[in-house]
């Protein structure tokens, strides 16, 4: 009895450790988001049914260093200090491309003034065929909007990964090749963390108001 | 030098003989008869930025036919290749392939390229699709022959709305999925 009763004493004082510890750990990450002054959820923005699925997306994105449209060399610090939309996608891609670019340049320009210091960015999935050039005329209608990123597919490719973004180069028959690629719309705070994501197919009503909660955070 | 010039002169000059009758032909059966061959509708595209490499077209292709007829070959003056192709989205991952072997259009049905889905790609455009300028564009087809159908531009407001539009009517755009996809 005498050694159960050691075992089972260990066992509690272990058991009051374990939630000391995890509580000590739970108020630390509390006091450093309040810190920041933002909401404690990591995903604030997300409603149920949206098309763009974020359930396992990371909330930082890696370091990076790359190039924009304009030529200029371009790292994550750009994405420091404003709140920032980013899209993945490539000039080869006839619908949902153009069709997002356009949906997020039209939903920017109907934000007016409340449009604040909001950037966005179209970052080329397929670097080897989108030179700066490519890129930056292919954006040209919504310039005004969106900037352009490419650079090696290889930086491009962790990019996308370290943003939960699936790009995939796809060899076709005929010695051509397709890239698949995850069409999200990915919306970061002011720190460059992670806060939402739509895509072309959601309710433009939603996103506009998606775009605005990352403006108020 | 000269015969060898002139043979496939002579060749694309009976080519396009033929295919003009077939053409005529075609849209007699198919407006008078609606007893063979294929009809086009609603064929468009969007208006692409000026560094897109490709375009977007859609259409309609009913078969009032008593066999399937297949899509086998489009070919357009400003597209160095046109391809038919799908598009499916995986979660929120954009899917584009190419279809083999022709689109199977289903005897008495109709197949919708409608965004969304599949699609005509034309790709190595010598110039951009612009807006309210209609483009032209030859559609194969294996027992219908040759249709030359006209591609209506649409602005990328105009191609929004048509998008929603295509939203509202899944039921004809899935009804004709469960045939192409056999």
């Amino acid at each position: 009895m005498k050694t159960f009763r050691i075992i089972l004493w260990s066992a509690v004082g272990l058991a009051v450790v374990v939630v000391l510890a995890l509580f000590w750990t739970t108020s630390q990450q509390r006091s450093s988001t309040a810190q920041t002054g933002l909401l404690s959820n990591p995903i604030p923005l997300e409603q149920p049914g949206d098309g763009a699925s974020s359930g396992n997306r990371p909330m930082n994105g890696s370091p990076f260093s790359l190039i924009e449209a304009n030529g200029e060399p371009i790292t994550e610090a750009a994405f420091a200090g404003r709140p920032t939309v980013l899209f993945f996608g490539f000039t080869y891609c006839p619908e949902i491309c153009p069709v997002s670019l356009y949906m997020l340049s039209t939903l920017i320009d109907d934000l007016g003034d409340e449009r604040g210091d909001l950037q966005a960015f179209f970052i080329s999935v397929d670097p080897e065929r989108d030179t700066p050039e490519v890129v930056q005329s292919y954006i040209s209608p919504f310039a005004h909007n969106i900037r352009g990123i490419t650079g090696d597919l290889a930086s491009i490719e962790a990019l996308a990964a370290s943003w939960g973004i699936f790009v995939e180069k796809v060899p076709l028959d005929d010695g051509d090749y397709t890239v698949d690629h995850g069409a999200s719309i990915l919306l970061l705070d002011r720190q460059g963390r992670f806060r939402g994501a739509f895509d072309h197919r959601d309710n433009p009503v939603i996103a506009s108001e998606k775009l605005k909660l990352i403006l108020a955070l | 030098m000269k015969t060898n010039m002139t043979a496939p002169v002579t060749g694309l000059t009976m080519g396009l003989a033929m295919s003009l009758t077939l053409v005529t032909a075609a849209t007699a059966f198919g407006e008078d008869m609606h007893q063979h061959g294929v009809m086009i509708s609603d064929a468009w595209s969007r208006e692409t930025t000026p560094g897109a490499r490709v375009g977007g077209g859609y259409l309609t292709i009913t078969n009032h036919g008593m066999k399937d007829d297949r899509l086998v070959a489009v070919a357009a003056a400003h597209a160095g290749k046109v391809e038919v192709h799908t598009m499916t989205m995986k979660d929120d991952v954009v899917v584009m392939r190419p279809v083999e072997n022709g689109l199977t259009i289903p005897a008495g049905d109709a197949v919708k390229l409608a965004p969304g889905g599949e699609h005509l790609m034309f790709m190595k455009l010598s110039h951009p699709h612009v807006a309210d300028e209609p483009f032209e564009a030859t559609l194969s087809f294996e027992h219908a022959g040759e249709k030359v159908v006209v591609f209506d531009v649409l602005s990328m407001r105009e191609s929004m709305a048509r998008m929603v539009d295509t939203d509202d009517h899944h039921d004809s755009t899935d009804h004709s999925k469960e045939h192409h996809n056999q």
